[in-house]
C-alpha cells in the first residue's frame, strides 16, 4: 500500500466531538467513522497514549482492561477495535 | 497565433487562461458563460480551477458564481485523484514485486507531483510492462480478481493483435479501468518508438512501487497521444500537458538538443514538432525556434492547420456542429486510423466501426465527468 | 440592496432585482410572451443557489412552467447562468409516432426522454440531476430546508417518510422554503443556500396540500409517472422574494409521519444526527473532508430530533417552537 503520511504533525485522523459521541475523518481513505459514546472513550484513551502514532494492538488491549475495565472480547469492542486498525491507529 | 477556424471566439479566452491565468482580470461574465463551458468539455475545468485558486491576488477579479465551478471542478478532480490512488495501492497489492511496472500519465504526473497534475482529472489506469512481462502482468490481475471488460470477439481480437494495449480490465466494483500496455505506441502502426530505450530509461520515484518514463519520454508519448487516441476533442488537454512537461522538464538549451534528439531516437520527430507548433501558438509555450527538427511539406502543415483546430478545440456544446467541423472531424479520425493500423486493417476496422455505429448509439452519456 | 446580497450574488443580475425596476412575476406575463421567451433561450431562472438558462418550443412545457413557477421572476438579459438546458421534443419519425419530452445540458442528452406530456416533471428531475452532478462547491443534502427570518431548520428523512408533505405544509404556514429536495450547504460560511424549486407531491399528499391552505397553487396531475401520480406545488412569493438570502442551519430534524400517531419527539445523540445527515447527501463521499467539516459543524451546532406526528398542524406548531428557542450557535464564519 501507499502510505500516507503519518507523522503526528500531519494528523491522518479528523476527530470531531459531537455531543458524547463523535465522528472521525481518516483522510488517507476518506471513510467516516462513527464513534458512539463508549467508542468515543475508547478512540481518545487510545489517542492520548499514543500520541499521534499507532500503538502495538497487545498493549492496547492491556489499556483497555486496566484503564477503563473493558472485556476485550466482546463482539462489540471486537468492532471497535477493527475500525480503529483500518484508521491506522492499531498496529503490530 | 493559428487561427482558430470556426470555434468559439471564448476559445481566445480560454487558451489565453491556459497561457497565463492572469487574464482574470480580462475576463466578464458573458465570457466566463462559455469559457466555463468550454473548459469542462475539455475537461480541463480543474486545471484551470488550480491554476486560479492557487494564486490568491487573483480570486478577487473572479466573480463568485464563477468561483463556486472552479470549487465544485477541484472538489470533483480531488475525488478522482483519491480514487486513483486506492487504485494504484490496490494494483501495487496484486502484481508481484520484482515485475518492473510502470504508470503512465495521469497516474505519473500525480506520482511525481509534478504541478500540471493539480486538478487534472485522471481518466483511467495506464501501466506498461516489457512485452515479455505483458502475460505475467495480466495473470496476476486476473487471479487478483481484474476481469476483462465485456467485449465482441473482434474488439477483443484487435486489441491483442494490433493494438498496443490489452483489453481494458476492471476490479468489480472499482470505479477505475486498468489499461495494460507493453509499449506507448500501436505495434502495427507506423511510429516505432524505440521500446529497448523506453524500458532502459524507466525512472525509480522515492517510495513509490511504481516506475515511470524517462521526463523525455513523458512529452514524447504525450505527443503520440495528441495523434493517435479517438477521442479527438479531448486532445487540448495532451497539449496542455506537454506544455506542463516541457515546464517541469524542459529548461536549457541543452535539455531541448536532447529532447530532439531523443525524438529522433525514437523516430517521434513528426508528432513532436507539431505538438511543439499548437503548444507555442494556443498556449505560449516557450519552445525555442530553431530546433533541429526537420519540419513536414508546407501543403501539409496547411491542411494540418485547418484540421487540428477544428478537431482538436472544443466547442460550446448546445450550438450546432458545423459542417467544417464535421468534415474536419472525419479527416482527423481518418488520419488518427491511418496512423494506427497497416492500410489491410484500416479498411476492416472503418468498415466494422461503421457497421457498429448503426447499433449501439447510447442514450446515457455523463458529460460532466 | 444590502452589501450583503451583492456579495451572495451577481451583481448585474442582482440590479436587475433591485427593488427599484422589480420585473413582472411569470404569473403576470401573457403566455404568448413568456412562449416566446423560452424560444428564443433567454430565460433565465434564478434557483437562489443557481442560475439556469431553459430555451423550449414546447407550448404545453411552457403552459405548466408557467402555473408552477408562477411567482418567480425572469432575469433578464443575465449574462451567466450555471446550467444550459433545452426541453424539447422528440426527434425523426419517433416524433410522431410517440411524442416525446428530451432534456438536453450543454446539448447532452444525460436520460432517456419522458412522455411529451410530462415535459415539466422532466424538467425538474433534470435540474437536479444538473445539480447533483456538478455542484459540488456545496455539500449537497438530501433534505427539506425551511426557515423563520434566517433561521433554518434541516429535514432530512428517507423516501416515503412525508418529507415533502411537512415541508410544502409548513410553507403554506408561513415558513420560507428554502428547497424540498436539496440542503445546499455551503461549506465556507456554514449557510444553507436556498435551491428554491416547485415541491413534487406524489400520490395522496397532492390532494392532502390541496385540501391544507387556500394559498397552495398546484400545477396540473401528471398521472402514473416513474414515482406515481405527481403534482408540484408552487412557491410562495415571500420565499420566491428571499430566495438570495442564505439562512443558518439551528435545528435538524428527521420527520416520520404515521397514520394516528400521536406527536413525539425525541432527543438524537450528535453522532447518529451526523450519520443521517452525511450519508443521504448526494455528494458527502465525493466532497470527502471539506464535507466531513461542514456536516459536523451543523451537528455540533444544531440540536436534533426525531419526530413522529400524523397531524399537520400539530407538527408544524411545535417544530416553530422547538426553532425559535434552538440555541444553535453558529460555529463557522
Amino acid at each position: 500500500m501507499v502510505d500516507p503520511d503519518r507523522s503526528p504533525r500531519s494528523p491522518r485522523l479528523r476527530y470531531r466531538q459531537l455531543g458524547d459521541g463523535a465522528a472521525v475523518f481518516d483522510t488517507a481513505s476518506w471513510q467516516t467513522h462513527i464513534l458512539t459514546p463508549a467508542a468515543a472513550v475508547i478512540f481518545e484513551v487510545l489517542a492520548e497514549s499514543g500520541s499521534g502514532e499507532a500503538i502495538a494492538t497487545s498493549r492496547a488491549l492491556e489499556l483497555l482492561q486496566e484503564e477503563l475495565e473493558l472485556d476485550p472480547g466482546t463482539p462489540e469492542i471486537q468492532q471497535v477495535l477493527r475500525s480503529l486498525q483500518e484508521m491506522g491507529m492499531l498496529g503490530g | 497565433m493559428i487561427a482558430l477556424g470556426p470555434a468559439d471566439p471564448c476559445m481566445h479566452e480560454l487558451l489565453a487562461l491556459l497561457a497565463d491565468p492572469r487574464h482574470v482580470h480580462n475576463m466578464g461574465l458573458p465570457e466566463w458563460d462559455k469559457t466555463i463551458r468550454l473548459a469542462r468539455q475539455a475537461r480541463l475545468l480543474g486545471v484551470l480551477a488550480q491554476r486560479i485558486q492557487s494564486r490568491n491576488e487573483l480570486l478577487a477579479a473572479v466573480p463568485e458564481c464563477v468561483l463556486g465551478h472552479l470549487r465544485s471542478a477541484t472538489a470533483f478532480a480531488a475525488y478522482r485523484g483519491h480514487l486513483l490512488r486506492l487504485e494504484l495501492a490496490a494494483l501495487a497489492e496484486a502484481l508481484p514485486p520484482e515485475l518492473p511496472v510502470a504508470v503512465l500519465k495521469g497516474a505519473a504526473y500525480m506520482l511525481q507531483k509534478l504541478d500540471l497534475a493539480r486538478g487534472r482529472l485522471p481518466n483511467d489506469v495506464d501501466l506498461m510492462v516489457a512485452h515479455s512481462d505483458l502475460d505475467g502482468a495480466e495473470t496476476a490481475l486476473r487471479s487478483a480478481g481484474w476481469e476483462f471488460e465485456e467485449i465482441d470477439a473482434y474488439t477483443e481480437r484487435y486489441y491483442r493483435q494490433w493494438s498496443h494495449e490489452l483489453p481494458p480490465l476492471r476490479f468489480p466494483g472499482h470505479p477505475l479501468e486498468v489499461d495494460l500496455h507493453h509499449t506507448i505506441t500501436p505495434v502495427t502502426g507506423r511510429l516505432r518508438p524505440d521500446t529497448a530505450l523506453l524500458l532502459a530509461d524507466l525512472q525509480t520515484l522515492p517510495g513509490e512501487r511504481f516506475l515511470v518514463l524517462h521526463p523525455l519520454d513523458q512529452i514524447l508519448h504525450a505527443a503520440v497521444h495528441l495523434f493517435q487516441d479517438s477521442d479527438l476533442r479531448a486532445h487540448l488537454r495532451d497539449l496542455v500537458d506537454i506544455d506542463g512537461l516541457i515546464r517541469a522538464h524542459v529548461h536549457s538549451h541543452q535539455d531541448w538538443q536532447t529532447l530532439t534528439a531523443r525524438a529522433v531516437r525514437h523516430q517521434l520527430e513528426r508528432p513532436l514538432w507539431y505538438a511543439l507548433r499548437y503548444c507555442r501558438a494556443w498556449l505560449a509555450t516557450a519552445v525555442p525556434e530553431d530546433l533541429p527538427l526537420a519540419a513536414p511539406p508546407t501543403a501539409v502543415i496547411r491542411l494540418f492547420d485547418w484540421v487540428f483546430p477544428r478537431c482538436t478545440l472544443p466547442r460550446v456544446p448546445d450550438q450546432p456542429v458545423g459542417i467544417s467541423r464535421r468534415a474536419a472531424e472525419r479527416l482527423g479520425t481518418l488520419r488518427h486510423q491511418w496512423l494506427r493500423l497497416p492500410p489491410g486493417l484500416l479498411l476492416r476496422q472503418l468498415a466494422h466501426k461503421g457497421m457498429r455505429r448503426l447499433r449501439a448509439r447510447p442514450l446515457v452519456t455523463d458529460q460532466s465527468k | 440592496m444590502t452589501s450583503q446580497q451583492v456579495q451572495h450574488s451577481l451583481p448585474s443580475q442582482q440590479s436587475a432585482q433591485s427593488e427599484h425596476s422589480q420585473p413582472p412575476r411569470i404569473r403576470d406575463l401573457p403566455l404568448a410572451l413568456l412562449a416566446r421567451r423560452f424560444s428564443t433561450g433567454s430565460v433565465a431562472l434564478d434557483y437562489g443557489a443557481a442560475m439556469v438558462r431553459v430555451r423550449s418550443h414546447l407550448g404545453a412545457f411552457v403552459r405548466d412552467f408557467q402555473q408552477v413557477y408562477g411567482a418567480f421572476t425572469l432575469a433578464d438579459d443575465a449574462p451567466f447562468a450555471d446550467f444550459h438546458t433545452e426541453v424539447c421534443g422528440g426527434q425523426g419519425l419517433r416524433a410522431f409516432l410517440r411524442p416525446q419530452s428530451r432534456f438536453l445540458i450543454d446539448g447532452i442528452q444525460p436520460f432517456d426522454p419522458f412522455p411529451k406530456a410530462q415535459a415539466l416533471p422532466h424538467f425538474e428531475w433534470g435540474v437536479n440531476w444538473c445539480f447533483a452532478q456538478r455542484f459540488n462547491q456545496h455539500v449537497l443534502l438530501h433534505a427539506g430546508a425551511l426557515a423563520l427570518a434566517d433561521r433554518a431548520v434541516i429535514m432530512a428523512a428517507p423516501p416515503g417518510a412525508g418529507k415533502s408533505t411537512l415541508t410544502a405544509a409548513m410553507m403554506l404556514r408561513g415558513f420560507r422554503m428554502l428547497s424540498d429536495e436539496f440542503g445546499v450547504l455551503c461549506p465556507r460560511t456554514g449557510r444553507l443556500w436556498p435551491m428554491l424549486k416547485p415541491v413534487a407531491l406524489k400520490n395522496r399528499a397532492v390532494d392532502v396540500i390541496r385540501d391544507f391552505a387556500d394559498e397552495a397553487i398546484l400545477g396540473p396531475l401528471y398521472k402514473g409517472t416513474r414515482k406515481g401520480d405527481v403534482a408540484h406545488l408552487a412557491p410562495l412569493a415571500a420565499s420566491v422574494d428571499a430566495r438570495q438570502r442564505p439562512a443558518r442551519p439551528c435545528l435538524l430534524l428527521f420527520p416520520s409521519f404515521r397514520d394516528g400517531a400521536a406527536l413525539s419527539i425525541r432527543r438524537l445523540p450528535g453522532e447518529e444526527a451526523f450519520a443521517r445527515v452525511a450519508f443521504n447527501s448526494f455528494n458527502y463521499a465525493l466532497v470527502g473532508q471539506i464535507a466531513f467539516d461542514a456536516v459536523a459543524n451543523v451537528a455540533e451546532a444544531c440540536p436534533a430530533f426525531a419526530l413522529e406526528y400524523s397531524r399537520l398542524d400539530e407538527a408544524i406548531e411545535s417544530l416553530r417552537t422547538m426553532l425559535l428557542e434552538s440555541p444553535a450557535v453558529a460555529t463557522t464564519a
